[in-house]
């Protein structure tokens, strides 16, 4: 009988070189947002993936979910604190939205920036680590 | 290479997207999205606004000190003047930006730079009379006084402070959802406030509707619908007044009048919303504890956030509290140590219009005197957001600048905010907040330009005063109740009454001074009195009634009579229409329950009370049936007190004849009866909710200042309305209440609806509304001393 016994130093190993690289995008695009303009997180995570060399499925996954994330969790955390309904009534200002629909927008938003900031970042890497590849050789 | 083309293109069309404002259905807009719904920077950044304590370094010559009691009223300890301006004018920008951008925009006609094709009209308008031409002018006027200009500069300093720290992140809410940066203020903003008000205040446009009048009935209908004076009016000076002087212009001139090619008003001229004001002071004679006391409630449209912010400030010279008018410096109703002042709008005609001859089609030239005169052109820009320009020219005359449109196609105004300051506005309110008894009350007095008041004034020593102040123009006769011919020189403006013949009242034996909006002297006064139709009477008789009949007087008592809902006119007319009732007996059986309830009336228009919802269908009825041929003619109906009159002496009269019914000739009492019953199938018609009671009918709302639904109030049951000391209508009425006692210290009780921070978020953005509308007051005493109380939370400017 054969069993399957995994490798622990090879799971912690991928485990550590996914997490990683997650982490310090979200403490980049966190900074890049609160210090920049709004258009900085989506330019962060095109440089993260210009670097990180991933496909592109992955990176305008992983980017998508990591701004769709990081928006629904800020936008939750003011609207717990949004006592006078700020974002309800800016909503039906707008359209007749609620601060549900607000918030989806926002995610929504959020992701499809991160999705193809992601995907931009990964083609742009993977065309400069082949050119620079074809200079090497 | 290649694929990159795909996701780079879609990357840059998705940013660009979110980069740009979309229009919607053509007018309105929605902001770009990427920044608006930015966890990091947008809209939800604007959640809260829960005022912090913090410090400034580097802008102030000494230290200032804000400290924050618990409404968020500021007060500010400063070394001099310049320091404290620049405080407040640092407070007015964080809490009340966005109400002085768009109110100085609203002047200028510039709001299709924030609102789009939606607010073109009003802006070609606003542009056709020149009001930011004449703005410019008096802000430049400013700068000839050095002393106040140092006071505006740093008042201006003290916006820049506030405005130039904010990035996108923390821009006032209104300014998100518009997408349009706040704008960098300046003194021309400054002018435009002031002009603002002056609009709201003084700029009467009835000429045309007098002239059209005129032109329709005869001269003794006109004169019969339109007398020049009640009978019982209560002037603001009391009759019997000696007038130990003549009138230096004699008010004699040429018969005036243009009534060729008119186009009617468009509207009934009546002004609906122009509740007025009221002050009074009584002396201490009159009060419990030989103190005098000082009541104002001016009356404005009622906004969220409103118009005032309120405001205490400490220098070497002054201590004084009350309420400023954010886009200017100091405070513009209120109280210091020694006296209280205190204003209502006089409503004098500062309006008037000609009719200008042209010599052809180009419309440069017209004609004064004997010649044709070049008209003066001043290129107007009118920019419209998400739409190309509109540029225009406005010709400006000897009169004024000439509209293009409308009514008033082709007329010149000549206007009291358009003329040359003989002193300056400032000048005005620094005199006034430091005065400290009745000789400098006058001379502050004596500097106000526009728009003309009715300045209460109570001091510590025991003296009451009233002065109508600002700059009244002396005309030749006939002039300023009609279009005037604009080709002749001699209806110009003969001069203004010289301040020593302008009307006032100093400690009269009567033991008080108030005013109500009401005409301010008797008839025989030495100088012609225009602008009395804006406001009827009412109010001021029930003031002077109230105040004649009390004495051992109490601040609680004073509070009571700006409460007061007693309808004067409800109680001199609706007895008539209730014995004609009776006499003609037309009564239904089924509709004897509201009869009833109306004749047990007791007249107060309290917000539970079914039965002043029934007077006013019934009133609106019955007035719309006996005035159905000035409707027809397109004429303004006359004022109220004078249908009384005439139900009471002329029941009979041809005005009472319905024009539809040919065979039949109608009396009052016929039109009593057939206003009666479609009352009663109006009242039916109305909604459950709004049967029930006047506060449910009326339902009052105070907006939001820019009109965004939600943002204003709930709809609130009010008591109050039209011809009542406490005016409240729909979104009109008292926007502060304060009552002075001018004992030692100086106590005041004061209120307002809304709340002193004009963001939405904050807990200071209505949190006085509810009390107010309760008739709640806060009890205020000067605070000198900074270390003497405890704040919610402070500001600290250090140099």
């Amino acid at each position: 009988m054969v069993t399957f016994t995994p490798n622990p130093s090879y799971t912690m190993n991928s485990t550590k070189g996914f997490i990683i690289p997650i982490l310090a995008m979200v403490i980049a695009v966190g900074a890049a947002g609160y210090f920049g303009p709004w258009w900085g997180p989506a330019a962060s995570l095109v440089i993260f993936n210009v670097l990180l060399g991933w496909n592109s499925k992955k990176s305008a996954l992983f980017s998508g979910l990591i701004l769709a994330v990081l928006y629904l969790g800020i936008s939750l955390m003011m609207y717990t604190r949004d006592e006078a309904k700020i974002i309800h009534k800016t909503g039906a200002l707008l359209g007749g939205m609620s601060a549900l629909a607000m918030a989806l927008v926002t995610v929504l938003t959020g992701a499809i920036s991160g999705a193809l900031a992601g995907w931009t970042g990964s083609v742009l890497g993977s065309m400069i680590r082949s050119s620079t590849a074809s200079v090497v050789k | 290479m290649k694929k990159l083309i795909l996701p780079a293109f879609l990357f840059a069309s998705w940013m660009a997207f979110l980069q740009t404002d979309l229009p919607v259905k053509g007018k309105n807009f929605l902001p770009a999205l990427g920044r608006f719904l930015s966890p990091f920077h947008g809209i939800w950044q604007n959640v809260t606004a829960n005022p912090i304590s913090f410090n400034i370094q580097g802008h102030t010559r000494e230290g200032v000190k804000i400290l924050f009691d618990e409404r968020d009223v500021p007060h500010i300890y400063a070394s001099n003047l310049a320091d404290a301006m620049l405080a407040q004018g640092y407070l007015h920008a964080a809490n009340r930006f966005f109400s002085m951008d768009l109110s100085s925009r609203s002047a200028a006609g510039r709001l299709s730079e924030l609102f789009g094709t939606r607010t073109i009209e009003i802006d070609r308008k606003q542009r056709e009379r020149g009001f930011e031409w004449s703005a410019i002018e008096k802000a430049s006027h400013w700068e000839s006084y050095p002393e106040n200009k140092q006071i505006m500069d740093a008042y201006i300093d003290g916006i820049h402070l506030y405005t130039r720290s904010l990035s996108y992140k923390n821009w006032p809410l209104e300014y998100k959802v518009l997408s349009k940066p706040p704008v960098e203020w300046t003194a021309v903003h400054s002018a435009l406030t002031l002009t603002n008000m002056a609009i709201a205040l003084c700029l009467r446009e009835d000429d045309l509707a007098y002239t059209h009048a005129q032109n329709q009935l005869s001269a003794e209908e006109f004169a019969f619908l339109f007398p020049d004076h009640n009978p019982l009016e209560s002037p603001i000076v009391p009759r019997g007044t000696i007038w130990n002087f003549n009138p230096v212009y004699p008010g004699k001139g040429p018969s005036v009048i243009s009534n060729g090619h008119l186009h009617p008003p468009l509207n009934d001229s009546r002004h609906e919303d122009l509740n007025g004001s009221n002050n009074w002071a009584v002396s201490g004679g009159k009060t419990k504890n030989g103190a005098p006391i000082l009541a104002n409630d001016p009356h404005l449209g009622l906004t969220l956030p409103n118009i005032w912010y309120e405001v205490e400030i400490h220098t070497p010279e002054m201590s004084v509290h009350g309420v400023s008018l954010p886009g200017l410096p100091l405070v513009v109703i209120g109280f210091n140590e020694d006296i209280a002042w205190g204003s209502t709008n006089s409503g004098q005609d500062v309006l008037d219009w000609y009719q200008i001859t042209w010599q052809d089609s180009s419309r440069r030239q017209y004609l004064l005197g004997d010649q044709y005169t070049s008209s003066s052109l001043r290129p107007e820009v009118i920019q419209i957001r998400g739409q190309p320009s509109v540029i225009d020219t406005i010709r400006y005359t000897h009169w004024g600048p000439v509209s293009k449109s409308g009514p008033h196609k082709d007329m010149a105004m000549k206007w009291i905010g358009h003329q040359k300051a003989t002193s300056n506005d400032v000048e005005y309110l620094q005199k006034i907040n430091k005065a400290r008894n009745l000789a400098e009350y006058r001379d502050a007095v004596a500097a106000f330009q526009y728009p003309a008041q009715n300045k209460v004034f109570a001091s510590r020593e025991g003296d009451i005063a009233i002065s109508v102040a600002g700059v009244i123009p002396v005309r030749p006769s006939g002039l300023g109740e009609r279009i005037a011919d604009g080709s002749n020189p001699d209806l110009d403006w003969l001069g203004y009454i010289p301040i020593e013949h302008a009307l006032h009242s100093i400690n009269p034996e009567r033991g008080y001074v108030s005013s109500a909006n009401q005409a301010p002297a008797a008839p025989d006064y030495p100088y012609p009195q225009l602008g009395r139709r804006v406001f009827e009477d009412f109010r001021g008789r029930v003031v002077n009634q109230v105040l004649d009949s009390l004495n051992d007087i109490t601040p609680r008592d004073m509070m009571a009579l700006q409460d007061n809902s007693f309808n004067l006119h409800a109680a001199e007319v609706l007895p008539l229409m209730l014995d004609m009732i009776q006499q003609q007996n037309c009564l239904k059986e089924e509709d004897r329950p509201v009869f009833n309830r109306i004749r047990q009336w007791n007249f107060e228009y309290h917000r539970d009370s079914v039965a002043p919802v029934f007077f006013d269908l019934w009133y609106k009825n019955f007035e719309a049936l006996v005035w159905d041929e000035l409707d027809t003619l397109g004429i303004m109906y006359p004022e109220e007190w004078r249908l009384t009159e005439i139900v009471r002496d002329h029941a009979d009269h041809s005005f009472f004849d319905i024009q539809d019914t040919r065979d039949a000739k109608e009396t009052a009492a016929d039109i009593a009866c057939l206003s009666f019953s479609k009352m009663i199938t109006q009242y039916h018609a109305l909604p459950s909710l709004q049967q029930s009671s006047w506060g449910a009918y009326k339902q009052s709302v105070i907006p939001h200042l820019a009109r965004f639904p939600l943002f204003g109030s709930d709809v609130l049951h009010t008591s109050g309305g039209r011809h009542i000391v406490n005016a409240m209508s729909k979104s009109h009425g008292p926007s502060w209440r304060m009552i002075v006692e001018l004992s030692t210290p100086v106590k005041a009780w004061v209120n307002y609806p809304g709340g002193q921070s004009g963001h939405p978020a904050s807990p200071h953005y209505r949190d006085m509304l509810e009390h107010y509308f309760e008739g709640a007051y806060y009890e205020v005493i000067l605070r000198k001393d900074p270390a003497s109380w405890s704040p919610l939370r402070q500001i600290h400017l250090t140099p």
